[in-house]
């Protein structure tokens, strides 16, 4: 608008200038009527508005019309219209007053207006923020699904990794028992042999007391013997049994993850069925249209607009147990060919290749016979 | 009765059959199929049928089964089996194993037999659906002795209606005129004959021309015009006893009558006060009604069924075009607009199209208008074509045209699909008339 | 004088009586000048309006009537041939036309010749066609020609009551035959006396 009129521009911008004019006149007298009044307290809020985010207008406008709703103490969205009221202000001083007389004259009622405007639009913004709260919560929930989710699977996987590293604990502690007994034993050998000699050098010293002591004392290393296998023994099936344990548990986690994958599964399977069995019917319906339509002998008599409607029963083969005429074309012979082409393409055994569930489904459907695509 | 064997058991089936569909009428009531298959396409090929021979045709004069079999393939509907590809040649419904006749794709049968009686023949026939296995039409009909001919159009009429629902048009006549010679040694002939061009009687020899014969709404009479007085003439003819009267004797032209739908008034061109114009004649006191009032050429007029206005073909456009006269308003308007050459048009019996001569690319062929639409369709192959009749029932238009230089009848479906020729008669052959149902 | 016209040409295919009759008019033509020739140029290309073309052509009728009888004055086998019927009693015509065709005016005017000296004398103009089109609307046309040729013997002054027209269309055709050469030999009005 600030570009100087080229001299073949000179009567399209005129025009233009003109029609500027008009423009800023035009609302210079409508504007007052609506938005007049309320700029006195809103206006500073458009302008904090409207310099704000210019977009952000836009969508709200959007959201507003997408409809919600409770009030909240936020900017008015409200005065987006307003911005214009600024130019006013540069107008001539007559016509502002002119315009200021009116307003005034009219406040009443465009204050009764204005305040019914916020308040719709409070309210439409109240209810867009319902909306994205609902929204939100829904994400959240989303969110946390996902998380608890992602969390199960995080310590299945941690429960997996410590069943690993005890098992190899176990193992370890094992081997180290072993080479503990083996050692003792081989200890234990050793002392014998050597308490052995020291026995037969001094067995001529001491005969009785001796052999009263080697007894006891061969009974005591039994005894003591014996101790430590019940302990190891005792060790060992505790072993044992804390292994078994972890095996259950173990089996019984991989059971619960593959029933989940199972399920998991099972519902993939289902969708497929589903859609399988839904391909069955659409290539049964296939089957049964052109079966039809091949054999169908349109009357020579028959028009473009005519059309009957039949109501075909099926028995369970597929074969033809009814056929009546729902609608009548109005012309008998139409009606006629029609009920001869469904007799004459039956039975449609393709009915027995469908699930058990569709095949009931599909023993009764309807045939409107309308020759509009032919000749 | 030829091959009896398992009828009992088929008697069994039917009741077995009844009973089931009895119980289904029954038992269906509320479940009703929400699925809708849409069936938009089919074939335009005419229906398969099966006319077995009637049991005890040796004994009758004419074949009646191939009489039927001859209407109902002639009307473009049907497309007869031929005998030679029938396994078996029942006579009766209860001998028909409909599962023989359906691997032959035939969709109809007809069987039947005939008996010699006293006063001539009695002859039952059965029509069957063969795809639905159900009988549709169980007759029995007398026929005197010489009326066998007759005999088989009435069955292939009923046979025609109880399939196609239209009524049959085979017991009905054609009027046509022949000619024989050239310049001043030409013998004219007008006749009568049955739909199928068999049986035809006399009804006047002339050496003079005879043309434009049209049939009284109740087909007792037959309006013509003759020149046998040097000029011509309009005359009516009673059928049954060949008595006649001369309506019109004017100066000019005394030409193409034209009945009103009542058989009360007979319209006509007449050129006594200069051109041709359409006239209206009372029969009753013979007063005359001028309807066209200018000095271009105005003839061939044809009643609407309705009775209300008329069709006449005029050159006030430059050459002949149809136009139509409201006997309300008595105002022409003109119908026809593709080409430069429109001529005798004749109304359909529904009042909605019309029929006329059109000169194409090719030549002067026979061609349909619908009037709502305006849309002109060639209907006939040939090029010498004229004076096209409409059957009663709409089916056929019958018409002129040439086979090797004589003038010959064919006739054409009214949706152009199919066409036959009549037998020839002597000469040329021209002017046929459908009569009206009779 | 002669049109090139392609039915001209055809006319080699006509009968005998058809080349004596272009070899009369020739004779006929070369006695009295070029009388009919103005007539033409007016008369019978529009024959739906009668009234009018009547008028037109006897105006000019009468002048070369004139013309005419000064011509016959001076020929005395003029005279004596209008005693006798014309042996040239058929004329033809093009297709979809009712125009006597210059090489026929002399046909008619002496015919128009014999029936004004012989009052009593009565003549069928007996209109054809040809084959094509459709019968009724043929026999329109054919009384069109038939009266195209009793318009001029009236502008000869032939009286109304010695001619009568009768049309046949194309009931009477003159010879058989779906072509051009049968056809032109059928589109014929005949003196009948």
């Amino acid at each position: 608008m600030s570009k100087r009129p080229a001299e073949s521009y000179f009567w399209p911008t005129v025009l233009a200038v003109a029609l500027h004019l008009a423009v800023v006149l035009f609302s210079l007298v409508k504007f007052p009527w609506g938005e007049e009044e309320p700029p006195s307290s809103s206006v500073v809020q458009a302008t904090l508005v409207s310099t704000e985010t210019r977009t952000d207008q836009a969508q709200q406008v959007d959201e507003q019309q997408a409809a919600a709703g409770a009030p909240k103490p936020e900017p008015r969205p409200e005065p987006a219209p307003n911005p214009e009221p600024e130019p006013e202000d540069e107008a001539p001083d007559e016509l502002e007053q002119a315009v200021v007389d009116q307003a005034e004259e009219m406040a009443d009622a465009r204050e009764q207006q204005a305040l019914e405007e916020a308040r719709e639009k409070e309210q439409a913004e109240a209810e867009r923020r319902a909306e994205k709260a609902r929204r939100e919560e829904q994400e959240a929930a989303e969110r946390k699904e996902e998380r608890a989710r992602q969390r199960a699977e995080e310590e299945a996987r941690r429960a997996r990794e410590a069943e690993e590293q005890r098992k190899k604990e176990a193992a370890e502690k094992a081997a180290a028992e072993k080479a503990a007994r083996e050692k003792a034993e081989k200890e234990r050998a050793a002392e014998e042999k050597r308490k052995q000699e020291e026995a037969e050098q001094k067995r001529a010293e001491e005969a009785q007391r001796k052999k009263e002591a080697e007894e006891q004392r061969k009974k005591e290393e039994a005894e003591a013997e014996a101790r430590r296998e019940r302990e190891a023994e005792e060790k060992r099936q505790q072993e044992e049994a804390r292994k078994k344990r972890e095996a259950e548990q173990k089996r019984q986690r991989e059971e619960a993850e593959a029933a989940l994958q199972r399920k998991i599964e099972g519902q993939q399977e289902a969708a497929a069925k589903a859609k399988q069995a839904q391909e069955a019917a659409n290539s049964f319906i296939a089957i049964v249209r052109s079966a039809v339509e091949q054999a169908w002998r349109i009357p020579p008599r028959a028009g473009d607009s005519m059309s009957a409607k039949l109501n075909v029963r099926l028995g369970p083969s597929g074969e033809v147990l009814a056929v009546t005429v729902a609608t009548s074309s109005g012309d008998g012979g139409f009606d006629n060919s029609a009920v001869q082409a469904v007799e004459a393409a039956a039975p449609f055994t393709e009915l027995l290749d469908l699930p058990s569930a569709q095949q009931s489904e599909l023993r009764q459907f309807n045939l409107r016979f309308t020759p509009g695509e032919i000749r | 009765m030829t091959t009896p064997g398992s009828t009992p058991l088929r008697r069994s089936l039917y009741a077995v059959h009844a009973a089931l569909l009895l119980a289904l009428v029954l038992f269906s009531t509320t479940a009703s199929a929400n699925l809708t298959i849409e069936i938009t396409r089919g074939s335009d090929s005419a229906l398969p049928i099966g006319v077995v021979p009637f049991d005890g045709a040796e004994g009758m004069s004419e074949d009646v089964a191939q009489i039927v079999q001859d209407d109902l393939e002639r009307s473009g509907y049907f497309d007869p089996l031929e005998r030679g590809a029938m396994f078996a040649r029942p006579h009766r419904a209860d001998d028909v194993a409909f599962g023989e006749w359906r691997s032959l794709d035939v969709r109809y049968l007809l069987v039947g037999r005939g008996e010699k009686t006293a006063n001539g023949y009695e002859i039952g026939y059965d029509l069957l659906d063969v795809s639905g296995g159900r009988p549709v039409l169980q007759e029995r009909i007398t026929a005197g002795g010489n009326q066998l001919r007759g005999a088989a159009h009435r069955i292939s009429d009923a046979v025609f209606e109880a399939i196609t629902d239209i009524p049959g048009a085979f017991s009905t006549r054609i009027a046509y005129v022949t000619s024989r010679g050239v310049g001043d040694n030409i013998d004219y002939g007008l006749y009568v004959a049955d739909a199928d061009g068999h049986n035809s009687q006399e009804v006047l020899t002339s050496d003079e021309p005879i043309l434009s014969p049209a049939w009284s709404p109740d087909g007792e009479k037959l309006a013509y015009v003759s020149f046998e007085g040097e000029r011509p003439a309009i005359y009516v003819q009673q059928m049954a006893s060949g008595n006649r009267i001369q309506l019109t004797d004017f100066e000019g032209i005394n030409g193409a009558p034209a009945w009103s739908p009542d058989g009360r008034k007979l319209a006509m061109s007449l050129s006594k006060d200069g051109q041709p114009e359409i006239y209206v004649m009372n029969l009753a006191d013979r007063s005359l009604n001028r309807l066209t009032q200018n000095s271009s050429i105005d003839t061939e007029p044809d009643w609407a069924p309705d009775g209300r206005s008329l069709l006449f073909t005029s050159d006030r456009s430059g050459g002949p075009q149809l136009y139509r006269y409201r006997l309300g308003s008595g105002e022409a308007e003109r119908l026809t607009f593709t080409g430069k050459y429109n001529a005798r048009g004749r109304f359909g019996p529904d009042g909605e199209q019309i029929l006329m001569v059109h000169r194409s690319q090719d030549g002067y062929q026979i061609a349909r208008q619908e009037l709502e639409s305006g849309r002109l369709v060639v209907l006939s192959e040939t090029t010498h074509d004229e004076s096209p009749s409409v059957a009663p029932n709409g089916t056929m238009i019958l018409f002129a045209t040439q086979q090797g230089g004589q003038g010959v009848l064919s006739a054409v479906s009214a949706d152009g699909r199919s066409s036959f020729r009549l037998p020839a008669a002597r000469g040329d052959v021209r002017e046929p008339a459908w009569s009206p149902f009779l | 004088m002669f049109p090139s016209t392609p039915t001209f040409l055809s006319r080699r295919y006509a009968p005998l009586v058809r080349t004596f009759a272009v070899a009369l008019s020739l004779a006929v033509m070369a006695g009295c000048s070029s009388t009919g020739g103005t007539q033409t140029g007016e008369s019978y290309g529009d024959g739906t309006r009668g009234d009018g073309t009547a008028g037109g052509a006897s105006t000019a009728g009468t002048g070369s009537g004139g013309q005419y009888g000064s011509g016959t004055g001076t020929s005395g086998t003029g005279q004596q041939a209008d005693s006798r019927i014309p042996e040239v009693r058929t004329i033809y015509f093009d297709f979809d036309r009712d125009t006597i065709k210059d090489e026929y005016e002399s046909v008619v005017m002496a015919h128009a010749r014999y029936l004004r000296a012989n009052g009593n004398a009565n003549v069928v103009l007996k209109g054809h066609t040809d084959e094509r089109g459709t019968r009724e609307y043929n026999l329109a046309l054919g009384e069109r020609r038939a009266n195209a040729v009793k318009r001029f013997l009236r502008v000869q002054d032939v009286s109304s009551s010695q001619i009568s027209v009768v049309s046949y269309g194309e009931e009477r055709p003159a010879t058989r035959g779906s072509n051009e050469s049968a056809y032109s030999e059928n589109r014929r009005v005949e003196f009948s006396y």
